[in-house]
């Protein structure tokens, strides 16, 4: 991708992770050979760098701030055209490609370089994955842990273009950021292409307690029915992992024997999501849980795959609680 | 006769798997943990090879962890191992740091 080489080659980039850069640039680059070493940084259109650099420095906050806007906007069409993305002439900022296609006379227009965008996207998808992992996950709600949530915000909430607000002679532009960036301005334009589809919200658990010794799960029928599974399928789950046995009410909740707080709860979904919702070759959420010949089968909506999974078993259950009155009841079912 | 999958490097994965760091271990070990009264917990270890000696196990256990703890012998599941208290994180570092069993052998379940 030549807009982000260009980006990133114009303004000096203080933070940045080599391996990821490397990769991202080989995948945009179309497998030619663009990489290059900083030593090689300075040929490339440093003009502007060295004009931003003048503007941060003056000490009176607002003028910088409004001419870097402007700087910014200016550089912002150039490389992402007008407001609907048209007029992207996408030779001119990448030195190398210029020299290379030259001979052959470049008339990249602009259906050209958006169908080279879409093939590129697909790879980086590739690349993606990685840092996506955190997007990807299933929101259980809002109040998924803090630190959980921080990662997942999409970078559209926060301000665009970050640096705006910031001493640029000393802080310059983030890696991050600018990454951060380039996939929202993808996303946006891409809409298909994201991995909206892969996202599977879930109401999050409402856990009440009931006296000292129960809690009431009281919107366990709607879970079960976002998760697209059999309400009995989830219950099984949720009383061997928590240990636990409970019935469910007349309202769609479940009452179960304990005490358990929403965290806990949360973790038990998740976990029930990763083993018997996600698919596991394309990890998205939409699949639905047939029995045959006594396996259960995960089958995927969305690329028709399927993988067997294991039956709940219970496991070993300690005795806890009023032996006696246990043995009592043993001896009155079985007394022949 | 049987057929073995034999892959390209001629290693039979079966024999492979077998023969494995020679470690008993050979099931999947489940870490579960139950609700007592109030805000008592029993841990249990489900599923550790018949070739250890769990007694000796828990003997260990119990002095590090600070808790009592015994063997159940149960028709369906063997021998099983219940701690007193929420003892799920040390009972695993402990299978790992002795090397009863490896991490992907350990299931942990509960919240
Ligand atoms: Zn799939």
């Amino acid at each position: 991708m030549s807009m982000l080489w260009h980006y990133c080659a114009a303004y000096s980039i203080k933070q940045r992770s080599t391996i990821r850069y490397n990769g991202i640039f080989r995948y945009w680059g179309e497998g030619e050979s663009l990489e290059m070493s900083d030593a090689e940084l300075p040929d490339i259109d440093l003009t502007k760098k060295k004009k931003k650099k003048k503007t941060a420095a003056p000490l009176d906050v607002e003028d910088t701030t409004d001419q870097r806007k402007i700087l910014d906007d200016a550089a912002n069409e150039d490389l992402f055209g007008g407001e609907d993305g048209s007029n992207v002439d996408v030779t001119k900022f990448d030195e190398t490609l210029k020299k290379k296609k030259k001979s052959k006379k470049v008339t990249l227009d602009l259906g050209e370089g958006e169908e080279d965008l879409v093939g590129d996207l697909d790879e980086l998808s590739l690349d993606k994955k990685k840092k996506k992992k955190n997007k990807a996950a299933l929101d259980i709600g809002a109040s998924l842990s803090a630190d959980g949530l921080e990662k997942t915000a999409e970078p559209g909430q926060k301000s665009e273009r970050p640096w705006l607000d910031r001493d640029m002679g000393r802080d310059g532009f983030l890696y991050e950021e600018l990454l951060d960036r380039v996939y929202a301005i993808i996303n946006k334009n891409n809409p298909s292409s994201g991995e909206s589809s892969q996202k599977l919200v879930v109401p999050p658990p409402k856990l009440a307690r009931i006296g000292t010794k129960k809690t009431a799960f009281s919107n366990f029928d709607a879970t079960a029915k976002a998760l697209n599974r059999k309400s009995d399928h989830l219950l099984l789950y949720i009383f061997a992992e928590l240990g636990t046995t409970g019935n469910q009410d007349a309202s769609g909740g479940l009452i179960l024997k304990g005490k358990f707080v929403n965290k806990a709860m949360e973790k038990v979904l998740k976990a029930y999501c990763k083993e018997y919702v996600q698919c596991k070759t394309c990890k998205s959420y939409q699949t639905s849980l047939e029995k045959r010949d006594r396996l259960f089968f995960v089958k995927c909506d969305i690329c028709q795959s399927e993988r067997t999974v294991v039956a709940i078993t219970k496991g070993f259950q300690a005795v806890v609680g009023k032996r006696a009155r246990i043995k009592a009841a043993a001896a009155a079912a079985a007394p022949k | 006769m049987t057929s073995r999958v034999v892959f390209d490097n001629n290693i039979d994965a079966f024999d492979e798997a077998q023969n494995d760091d020679k470690c008993p271990q050979k099931e999947m070990v489940h870490i579960r943990i139950q609700q007592r009264n109030g805000r008592k917990t029993l841990t249990t270890v489900q599923g550790l090879s018949d070739e250890y000696d769990l007694k000796k196990i828990i003997k260990v256990c119990k002095r590090h962890f600070a808790c009592n703890g015994t063997v159940v012998d149960h028709a369906e599941w063997g021998e099983v191992i219940q701690f007193q208290g929420d003892q799920r994180a040390n009972i695993q570092r402990f299978l790992l740091g002795v090397k009863l069993a490896r991490a992907e052998q350990i299931k942990v379940h509960g919240f």
